[in-house]
């Protein structure tokens, strides 16, 4: 054995002994993570103005191990880069994000590396996401070739192949021999997830992986997804707009707005026992037939504030249907809520949270 | 699951409609294509001549023993007739074609290798590298060919490489600029973050992925670079910038047009290279867009 | 008093490879002042069979049968100049993609008091400009961002300039073609309610395509499911989406998560829609349905009434 297939063996192993040493029962810690995008003033290049997009402003969350982490929120709450913060692919402005302990932040790049292989990212538009002069093969050979130099050529070409199948697309040589534009929207999927796991990681960050996807197929997507965490012990962060789509694939929901967690809680207690005026609007225009829709509808009005224009105080009081109820209380202009226990588990930022 | 290739965004029965047809090859797409075929056929048959032609009939430029003598309108013997010297014409014009494309060749070879890496670097980095290859290339720009070639010619001397380096130096800015929008707009694409965020570098990002995504571009492009190539070759040979010893087309118009083949009403001393140059010019005109607008629509595609 | 009446539509598309049959058969129909829904996965043919109205349909597709009957005429009879006649002053549409449909470099204002002049010439400019300062009123737009150019607005304000311009001309019928796709789920709700006050109040005909049938609950009075080019299920919104009948629609309905129901992961459809190059001689639907009887790969169903008002086209339904 060549002195090089040694050495990458025996770093992989040190630093598995490294992150299981440190394990607890939370994969992902994060606190207080602000992620900032500054924007100069596009006309004058000497200029020194510039906005500030608080894109994430002060989140604290952590992800169990094992559990599906919904992540919900509609356009400009921060879920996709807090989706790419916390896989080191958004510099961080400040705060903390740990991996099984580790704090990935101020890390090296050495050691960034090889934590790259432990966590992946599956994107949205299967139609992006794969290199269209790549075959099947090559996408999945490329991080095998890169990581894990210490395989050979046929050890490599059976874990490839081995990879195909476990996302369920057969036969696997004739799929691995086939381009992208061979393959319909849910096959690329099936291929994305496949890269993303191909290397073995134990978290996975799945930015809206169905929404691109026609209806009738979405399940076969997220069913392999499900098997994939139940076979391989993964975590997924699951982030999405589909409020019902999070109910029914995750554990636990965290709802965003403008940049800040609002309320996070089991699935079922979000989406019955929800507490935040915004999650609530959110549940009561989810479209039903069912007459059990007894929720009164509150269609908020109004567009999201610009992230570059957070509202004062508590940010969503200036579209809160709770606020206007209340005959707009000052409590909601002047100071921003912080998240307080509602129940197990179950947390909300709001001055008057009440069940509707 | 099964192997059928069906129904969905690229390659469903609307993407057929919009008439691309995926499961053929360029080549034959080239084909179906009136203009396309009508520019393959000049291609190869043209490409064919100047590699045979020479062979068969070879060309030699020392002042012709013809018993015709000089300026002889086309004959049995001669089958263009003779030039200003006696010299056959139709094995001029064979011999021409090889040094024509042989300067065209070249020529494009440097601009489009020296063009696709700017453009690549230049596309892909951020900052003040991107900018001052910018700047450089927009100097190359508006270089103005033939003072420059006046210039070197003097100093080093009038021969076929001043003549290749010449119109190298100063196409390639097009070809960078045109790879440069597309690695820009590559550059966002989802599988390129999916990548970096697999710890690739920077290196493979840039050779092993965007690299041949602007492929097709690179390919209708260095198409239409050769046809510039070869038409400003004939130009500069016209001009007396030439290599005087390597007769190509323009080099002939030259000497048709200094020895007064007009004024004698010789047709056959000047329409033989004019032709031979338009036929080639257009051959890879018409190669190139056909080819354009069959990968271009793929490109934007994705 | 029916004002659309679709009858046996079928448009080919031609393309190097052969004819792509797009819409096949198609029988759908609307009455007056309802809102009728269109539903099915991309590539089911409900754009195309919509575009065929106002004869917007590309230059390689042809119309291969069928008519169109709009308040008593075959409008696929009629001439491009007559159609022009009848475009936006009487059958308007609200495209995909509308947020990018405005032309970026005039304001939206000059962009809905276009079609007023155009379609009705004796009306003068201040005319005009007035009607269109109150339409944008009515779709919750403020009348003082007349002047405003089209990347002043958000997306959603983007869509209602749209349905405003789509109503200038107070047409009889509104085709919106996935009006809220690519929109916040907030937004879409906005639009959504808007839309349903605003055929309340002007007693509006309207065509909804959609590939989200979620979207088309609580807004639409009649469905027409369609797959693989033909209608499969037609009837009121109640009957189909709470009842029913073709085992394709009621295979859709599932795959919609219902968060009062059991918290399970949602059955998919397994399979592909048939290739439209060769479309099946049988139901389009046989390789992936579960009710499929040897009879159904033979002979395609035809549209039947099935009870009242319901059709479904299929042949397990009429036992």
């Amino acid at each position: 054995m060549s002195v090089k297939i040694i050495l990458v063996r025996v770093t992989l192993r040190i630093s598995e002994v490294i992150l299981m040493s440190k394990q607890s029962e939370n994969i992902i810690e994060i606190e207080e993570l602000n992620v900032t995008f500054s924007l100069r003033k596009k006309d004058s290049l000497l200029s020194h103005e510039s906005k500030e997009i608080r894109a994430i402003d002060g989140v604290t969350l952590n992800v169990r191990n094992g559990e599906i982490l919904a992540i919900v929120g509609e356009s400009g709450c921060g879920k996709t880069t807090l989706g790419k913060a916390v896989l080191n692919l958004v510099q961080p402005t400040s705060g903390i994000i740990r991996y099984r302990g580790q704090n990935l932040v101020d890390i090296s790049k050495n050691k960034l590396r090889l934590m790259r292989q432990k966590f992946q990212l599956i994107y949205q538009d299967p139609y992006e996401s794969l290199d269209p002069r790549q075959s099947v093969f090559q996408t999945l050979l490329e991080p095998l070739t890169i990581h894990r130099k210490d395989l050979n050529k046929d050890d490599k070409k059976q874990m490839i192949y081995h990879c195909i199948e476990s996302v369920g697309l057969h036969p696997a040589q004739a799929i691995a021999a086939r381009y992208p534009h061979h393959l319909s929207g849910g096959q690329r999927q099936r291929v994305a997830i496949a890269a993303a796991i191909i290397l073995e990681p134990d978290f996975v960050v799945a930015d809206e992986p169905v929404s691109m996807l026609d209806v009738s197929v979405r399940s076969e997507i997220l069913k392999v997804m499900l098997e994939l965490r139940n076979n391989k012990e993964l975590t997924y962060l699951f982030i999405t707009h589909d409020l019902s789509l999070a109910w029914m694939v995750a554990e636990r929901i965290a709802v965003f707005y403008l940049g800040k967690m609002v309320e996070i809680g089991s699935a079922h207690e979000i989406v019955h026992h929800s507490v935040h005026p915004y999650s609530q609007a959110l549940i009561s225009v989810i479209p039903t037939i069912s007459e059990q829709a007894s929720l009164g509808r509150h269609i908020l009005q109004g567009e999201i504030p610009l992230p570059s224009n957070i509202p004062m105080g508590c940010r969503f009081h200036t579209r809160c249907w709770l606020y206007q109820k209340k005959k707009c209380p000052s409590i909601c202009r002047e100071s921003e809520p912080v998240l307080k226990d509602v129940g197990t588990s179950h947390q909300a930022a709001c001055h008057f949270m009440e069940e509707d | 699951m099964n192997e059928k290739n069906i129904n969905e965004k690229n390659n469903t029965s609307t993407s057929l409609i919009l008439g691309r047809f995926k499961n053929e090859t360029w080549v034959q797409q080239m084909w179906a294509d009136p203009l396309g075929k009508a520019g393959i056929i000049i291609l190869v048959a043209v490409i064919l001549i100047s590699i045979i032609g020479p062979i068969v009939f070879p060309f030699d430029s020392k002042a012709g023993d013809s018993v015709e003598g000089v300026f002889r309108p086309p004959s049995s013997v001669h089958w263009l007739g003779t030039d200003d010297m006696g010299r056959d014409i139709f094995r001029a014009t064979l011999t021409g074609a090889q040094v024509s494309l042989f300067v065209g060749l070249t020529a494009s070879a440097i601009s489009i290798i020296v063009g696709a890496i700017v453009g690549l670097l230049s596309g892909y980095y951020f900052g003040f590298g991107s900018n001052l290859s910018m700047r450089v290339t927009d100097f190359f720009f508006v270089l103005p060919v033939l003072p420059l070639i006046i210039v070197l010619a003097s100093i080093f001397g009038q021969n076929i490489y001043i003549t290749i380096l010449v119109i190298g130096l100063t196409s390639w800015p097009s070809t960078a600029r045109i790879v440069r929008s597309q690695v820009l707009s590559i550059r966002e694409y989802k599988f390129i973050e999916r990548i970096k965020s697999l710890g690739a570098t920077d290196f493979r990002i840039i050779f092993a992925h965007i690299l041949p995504n602007v492929m097709p571009l690179i390919y209708s492009n260095t198409v239409l670079v050769i046809a510039g190539a070869i038409l400003a070759e004939a130009t500069l040979a016209f001009l007396g910038l030439g290599d005087p010893v390597r007769v190509s087309w323009g080099t002939m118009l030259h000497y048709a047009f200094v020895s007064g083949a007009a004024g004698r009403q010789a047709w056959w001393y000047l329409l033989p290279p004019g032709i031979g140059i338009v036929l080639v010019v257009l051959s890879f005109t018409l190669t190139g867009h056909t080819l354009d607008k069959i990968l271009n629509p793929r490109l934007r595609d994705y | 008093m029916t004002l659309l009446d679709i009858q046996k539509l079928s448009i080919c598309f031609h393309s190097r490879a052969g004819d792509v049959h797009a819409v096949d058969g198609v029988n759908i129909w609307l009455e007056k002042g309802k809102i009728l829904g269109i539903a099915g996965e991309s590539g089911c043919g409900k754009s195309t069979t919509v575009l065929a109205i106002s004869r917007l349909l590309s230059a390689n597709s042809r119309i291969s049968h069928g008519k169109i009957i709009f308040k008593g005429e075959d409008l696929l009879q009629k001439t491009e100049k007559e159609m022009e006649a009848i475009r936006w002053k009487h059958i308007s549409v609200i495209f995909q993609g509308s947020m990018n449909a405005l032309n970026p470099i005039k304001t939206v204002g000059s962009q809905i008091v276009e079609p007023i002049l155009i379609h009705e010439p004796r009306t003068s400019e201040k005319e005009a400009i007035s009607r269109t300062k109150s339409l944008l009123e009515s779709v919750g737009i403020s009348s003082k961002r007349f002047s405003n150019y089209p990347h002043e607005f958000s997306g959603g304000m983007r869509q209602r300039a749209m349905i405003a311009m789509s109503l200038s001309c107070q047409p009889e019928l509104v085709i919106a073609d996935e009006p809220v796709t690519a929109l916040d789920v907030m937004i879409q709700a906005q639009i959504l309610e808007l839309i349903k006050q605003l055929s309340e109040k002007l007693s509006l005909s309207m065509i909804m395509i959609s590939h989200d049938l979620s979207v088309l609950f609580g807004l639409c009075d009649q469905i027409a499911i369609m797959y693989a080019g033909r209608v499969v299920e037609y009837g009121s919104a109640n009957d189909v989406f709470k009842n029913p009948i073709h085992p394709y629609t009621a295979r859709l309905m599932q795959s919609i998560p219902n968060i009062f129901g059991e918290k399970v992961l949602i059955d998919g459809i397994p399979g592909y829609p048939p290739d439209l190059l060769n479309p099946p001689v049988g139901c389009a639907f046989f390789d992936r349905c579960v009710e499929r009887m040897s009879c159904c790969s033979e002979r395609a169903p035809e549209l039947l009434n099935v009870s009242k008002n319901h059709f479904s086209a299929c042949h397990a339904s009429y036992k």
